[in-house]
């Protein structure tokens, strides 16, 4: 799940609310290329809530393809995956700069100089956002022509994240790295069969441990086909909504791990690895 | 353009037209209407009537996809299979093809069986028509078991696709063979029974070095196993629990079995040996694949002569012949005990199987039966107390 | 099938048969192609004139790939006409042998 930290629109204590409403019992907040809103939710975490894992998600990018990789359960102090996300949040403010000049110089589209400060800002500000203010000053008509049709023609040429460097400062924080979506890229794209095979492949080689399989719009036959990687690699399974708030209509809690007829192999042991029982 | 009707308590929601820009917003919150009624999240979508999907079409499909637990589009036309097909839909969820629509009406009839007819349709192919209209997931069974046969490398008929016979039915297209059945060519004396056999007993080979690895592929022993115990209430205990363990002892084998290996399932065409009929094809040790033989051309005849004439087109004393040059073919072997020794071994799985064949076919009342299911348990009485194993 | 024609490029043979593969011509093509197959470490099969397959024909591609991978070589079809693919796709030909 995101929270207003990175593009969800929950601030962390409503997020801690509604995870307690829908029952969870063990949840963890992956904003994008951002941290803080772990230690947020930590200070107002009482002894009868819902145990919460460390987490977050970096974009990754190489000559394969993009990647989302998440961090679990590591050590919020570590150096290494603070200065990760230093150097996420870097890239990504690079690149938010270099949309907003292209749509000023494109198309005209300009912003107050207040509500562009508040972007920039934002701890993971994105394409969301800034699609947001377009609506809103009426520029596009939805935020979703505002991504497709404006935002995305952006030619951005900036500074990524490897994946190999991610893992390593995720271990490094003893974190667990697992691939986001696997089936589904950087997000929207469709990767099966040998693709997802090689990709998953090299990213074990760099020292991958998971895959989540279970994932609030994989239909079954991508959830099969990911647990297959799972256990041909011995990976260990995770489960995400991908909850963001008001941004995607997605109901918290939602990871399909109900339909599984048991639980899969790799996340009795996922579970086991960050103490939970 | 969005209708929905429930069938055997799914929803299905039918599809028609074009989707486009245009009507892409309406026909989505129509489906999410529907959806709203129904508690179980589990669609098929009926894309008989949906001509063509723009790409906002395929936007209100593909969240509809990844929102819903389970969507399965059905009948889909090729042009439109085509699309999905390339856009990555038919990777995502199960994507069904609609059956061509043949007419049998006019075409020669060349062949009637147990499940139905078949008909010539052109020069290339024939139909196999089955009797029964709900047999649709045996035919699939079927014909998805001929297909793993094939590209296995075993020689058969290419078995094409599933169709809807106009005016009702499935049946399934097969390549049409110009072959005539060993039971012919012996019934004809059009080659002599040596080489027939010899040809026999070389394809049986190759089609027990194959494995195929399939949850359709029955196992043979469980099976086997099931005759057994079907014949608890009417074998003496001691015999029933010797029949049962040594099938049990029979180790797992996972090569290829036709079931049904007899001269008229082996075709003949210019040099070349084909099989047909591939619905019995399982898995197992090769001591259940002599079993089925032993019934075709021996077990069937114990009580009835004429039975092999009948069946075969070939006399009992043929069949007899053909069945023990078979035995030396396939063990390569002359020693008549060790010959002797496995038709023992072929002769207790083969007559289980028709003595539980005869009760179940209500045999206990009638004299043919009743004499059948005798001659069966005074031979397995015999040969049941003197056999280790049924393995060789 | 006596229009056939064969290439050797190296270790690279490509062949090229013409009209129908079925059971009467696929023989006689076999015969004439094993002729060609020693030394062959890549074996090329342009489909362009080939009208018809039958099971003869396509049982014989089967048996091939299967001789050229157990001696380390590899086969591929090439310019396969759309009716012939369909057939190849209903079968699920392209699961065993490369097809392009």
């Amino acid at each position: 799940m995101h929270s207003i930290v990175s593009d969800g629109t929950d601030t962390p204590s409503e997020l801690l609310k509604h995870v307690r409403d829908a029952g969870i019992t063990l949840f963890s907040l992956t904003d994008h290329d951002a941290v803080n809103g772990c230690a947020m939710i930590r200070e107002i975490l009482s002894e009868n809530d819902p145990k919460l894992l460390n987490g977050t998600e970096f974009s990754c990018r190489d000559e394969h393809g993009k990647y989302h990789i998440l961090g679990y359960n590591y050590d919020p102090d570590s150096k290494s995956i603070k200065d990760m996300v230093e150097a996420g949040h870097r890239y990504r403010m690079k690149k938010v700069r270099t949309r907003l000049d292209y749509i000023r110089d494109e198309y005209g589209f300009t912003f107050s100089e207040q509500d562009t400060q508040d972007l920039l800002a934002m701890s993971s500000p994105g394409k969301p956002h800034i699609a947001n203010l377009m609506v809103r000053y009426g520029y596009a008509p939805s935020k979703e022509t505002a991504i497709c049709d404006y935002l995305n023609k952006a030619p951005v040429h900036s500074e990524y994240v490897r994946p190999e460097d991610a893992i390593q400062s995720i271990l490094a924080g003893n974190g667990i790295p697992v691939l986001a979506h696997p089936a589904y890229g950087s997000g929207d794209e469709l990767i099966v069969g040998s693709e997802m095979d090689q990709r998953l492949r090299r990213l074990i080689e760099y020292g991958l441990q998971g895959v989540e399989a279970f994932y609030s719009t994989f239909p079954p036959k991508l959830r099969k086909e990911t647990l297959s990687f799972a256990e041909k690699y011995d990976l260990y399974v995770t489960a995400g909504s991908d909850y963001h708030g008001k941004n995607k209509f997605i109901p918290l809690g939602k990871t399909n791990l109900d339909k599984a007829a048991e639980i899969p192999g790799g996340m009795k042991r996922f579970l086991e690895a960050v103490d939970y029982s | 353009m969005v209708q929905s009707r429930e069938e055997n308590g799914r929803l299905i929601i039918s599809l028609s037209g074009e989707i486009d820009s245009s009507n892409a917003q309406e026909v989505e919150t129509r489906i999410y209407e529907i959806r709203q009624q129904y508690p179980d999240d589990s669609i098929e979508l009926d894309c008989d009537r949906l001509e063509y999907a723009s790409s906002a079409g395929l936007r209100v499909l593909l969240r509809l996809i990844q929102q819903t637990d389970e969507v399965i589009l059905t009948n889909v036309h090729s042009e439109m299979y085509e699309i999905l097909d390339v856009t990555g839909f038919t990777e995502m969820t199960e994507v069904r093809r609609a059956y061509r629509v043949i007419s049998v009406e006019g075409c020669e009839l060349i062949g009637m069986g147990a499940n139905g007819m078949v008909y010539r349709i052109d020069p290339d192919t024939i139909v196999k028509v089955y009797r029964n209209p709900d047999a649709l997931p045996e035919i699939h069974r079927e014909r998805e078991l001929a297909r793993l046969a094939f590209i296995a490398g075993v020689p058969t008929a290419i078995p094409y696709d599933v169709v809807r016979i106009a005016g009702g039915g499935y049946g399934t297209v097969f390549e049409k063979l110009t072959a005539r059945s060993f039971a012919k060519l012996l019934a004809y004396d059009d080659k002599p029974l040596d080489e027939v056999v010899q040809m026999s007993i070389d394809l049986l080979k190759l089609i027990h070095s194959k494995v195929i690895r399939s949850d359709t592929l029955p196992d043979m022993k469980a099976v086997a196993l099931d005759w057994a115990d079907f014949l608890k209430d009417y074998l003496p205990a001691e015999l029933h629990e010797k029949l049962h363990a040594l099938i049990a002892a029979v180790p797992a084998d996972e090569h290829l079995m036709h079931g049904d290996y007899h001269v008229k399932n082996i075709m003949y065409q210019n040099n070349e040996i084909l099989l047909i009929d591939m619905d019995t094809l399982c898995h197992g040790h090769p001591v259940f694949e002599l079993a089925s033989i032993y019934n075709a051309y021996v077990g069937f005849g114990l009580i009835d002569p004429d039975c092999t004439m009948k069946f075969l087109g070939l006399s009992a004393e043929t069949c007899y012949t053909f069945w023990r040059r078979s035995l030396e073919l396939y063990l390569g072997t002359q020693d008549a005990a060790v010959i002797d020794s496995v038709e023992e071994k072929a002769m207790i799985i083969g007559l289980a199987r028709i003595m539980r064949h005869q009760i179940r076919r209500d045999g206990m009342n009638r004299e043919d039966g009743r004499k059948m299911i005798e001659t069966c348990r005074s031979i397995l009485a015999q040969l049941l107390p003197r056999t280790d194993s049924l393995v060789f | 099938m006596s229009n056939t024609v064969f290439e050797m490029n190296g270790t690279t043979l490509t062949v090229k048969p013409v009209g129908e593969l079925n059971s009467m011509t696929t023989p006689d093509f076999e015969e004439e192609l094993r002729t060609h197959l020693s030394g062959v470490s890549n074996l090329i099969v342009d489909f362009e004139n080939v009208d018809y397959i039958s099971s003869a024909g396509i049982r014989l591609f089967l048996g091939l790939n299967q001789t050229l991978k157990n001696r380390g070589a590899e086969m591929k079809l090439i310019h396969v006409s759309d009716p012939i693919m369909s057939i190849f796709d209903l079968i699920g030909f392209q699961d065993v042998v490369t097809v392009e």
